[in-house]
């Protein structure tokens, strides 16, 4: 799964379409990530402030 | 089947809110749905688009949503070759959350209906599933308007695959910074692959001292570094003192538009259907172009009571934008190949060849005409270009 870091993102959404599963959306100011998501990072590459990113427990496993 | 409205039109950026007003005018019953609260805010633009005449063919020009005319353009090589054209009225700078605005309120005078902080999950059998405050509930329509951005949902609703791969996007970034030496009619693009890989760094007038510093580069060529640092990097340069009052950020298209534009009763226009000139990144033009002409065609379905002719959409904006598109793709192809040093020798040799050009409102038709002549002069470079076509 990817993580928001809310404290990074900016909210303009450009991550969403970028991910092959549309497991992304943006709720007004939230952008939210789904369990459909393949961890693919492409979303994680595009970000402008790097406000996504590998959530640490799966980072251990791979 | 009796519906709820005419036309729904999903998101009120420039795309919909012309789309709304055409369909209203003609008579059919619209509504317009934002899913966030506020029209035009955050703005996601560099802001820059055509001239007076070009944008007053769609709303009455009105200087409090215009910040600057742009006059001219400059060019700047990485060893700092400069390009400078003054072209007289080439385009405008906008103020995008009082244009944004204004552009739903003439939906509106027009008769369309609105409806903001009203997101649409889902399309049903007859429209689409709207969740607005915690209450999910439908609205059907005849026909839909898909302007919903770069993030468009509808079209994935729709089954149309539009996941953008990161060659063909930009990843932007812009600051408004006051208390800076500018040219307030000049236009600046920074080119080369140490300041902005992939795309290119802008420096647009915002006014007395100030200015929308921004720029986008294509994911694939920057090397572990964020928009935002290489943004940083060019502000400690050439801006050490501005101040920064304002941060955009957003994606920007750097394809071709998708290839189908109507599906079923659906039609996409704008960022939704990636009507972006993939070279520049502009996209306001084509957005209000694209609400008009689907809204025309809309009208005109609705008024024969004959779908068919939705696909007259497609058909008009192949005919009227399609060269042009897949010509400044191919263009950004060759772009993103450069290395710096192509780059110094292009700005050299476009700014030989363009002094002959006028300018003017066919501009933007005429760029690739001045680029063509300038990468002709070295055999090197043309056999590149050429190369790059047929990737």
């Amino acid at each position: 799964m990817i993580k928001v870091d809310d404290q990074k993102c900016c909210y303009c959404a450009g991550c969403v379409p970028t991910c092959p599963e549309n497991s992304i959306f943006l709720w007004d100011t939230r952008l939210t990530i789904d369990e459909t998501c393949i961890t693919c990072n492409l979303c994680v590459i595009f970000c402008p402030v790097s406000a996504l990113s590998i959530a640490e427990d799966e980072k251990k496993i791979a | 089947m009796k519906y709820d409205y005419d036309v729904i039109v999903v998101g009120a950026g420039p795309a919909g809110s012309i789309a709304a007003k055409t369909t209203a005018e003609a008579g059919l019953k619209t509504i317009l749905l934002e899913k966030r609260q506020e029209i035009g805010t955050p703005v996601r633009c560099a802001e820059a688009t055509g001239t007076r005449q070009e944008i007053g063919k769609f709303i009455p020009i009105d200087d409090s949503w215009i910040n600057a005319d742009i006059a001219a353009g400059r060019f700047i090589s990485p060893s700092g070759h400069e390009m400078y054209k003054n072209a007289g009225h080439v385009g405008i700078m906008l103020e995008r959350k009082i244009f944004d605005r204004a552009l739903a309120e003439q939906a509106g005078d027009f008769g369309s209906e609105i409806q903001c902080r009203a997101a649409v999950v889902g399309l049903t059998e007859n429209g689409v599933k709207v969740s607005s405050f915690g209450n999910e509930y439908e609205i059907t329509g005849r026909y839909i308007i898909a302007s919903d951005g770069v993030e468009s949902q509808v079209a994935r609703f729709a089954g149309i695959k539009n996941t953008m791969k990161l060659k063909d996007i930009h990843s932007c970034i812009q600051y408004l910074v006051r208390d800076i030496e500018i040219d307030e009619e000049c236009i600046d693009i920074y080119v080369g692959n140490k300041v902005s890989p992939g795309g290119y760094v802008w420096v647009f007038p915002k006014g007395k001292r100030m200015a929308n510093v921004g720029l986008g580069i294509c994911t694939n060529k920057s090397k572990n570094k964020n928009a935002k640092a290489y943004l940083d990097e060019f502000m400690e340069k050439h801006f050490p003192k501005g101040k920064i009052v304002g941060m955009v950020l957003g994606a920007v298209p750097g394809s071709s538009y998708v290839k189908q534009l109507v599906k079923d009763n659906i039609l996409f226009i704008g960022d939704a259907a990636r009507q972006v000139n993939p070279l520049t990144g502009g996209g306001i033009f084509f957005a209000l172009e694209a609400g008009r002409i689907s809204g025309e065609v809309i009208a005109e379905a609705h008024r024969k009571g004959d779908n068919s002719i939705l696909q007259n959409y497609q058909t008009i904006w192949d005919k009227e934008y399609g060269k042009l598109f897949s010509m400044y793709y191919k263009m950004r192809k060759l772009f993103l190949s450069m290395n710096d040093d192509e780059f110094d020798f292009l700005v050299q040799e476009v700014n030989k060849v363009a002094s002959k050009y006028d300018g003017g409102t066919n501009f933007n038709k005429q760029i690739p005409e001045i680029l063509w002549k300038a990468f002709t002069k070295n055999p090197k470079f043309m056999l590149k270009a050429g190369l790059s076509m047929f990737k």
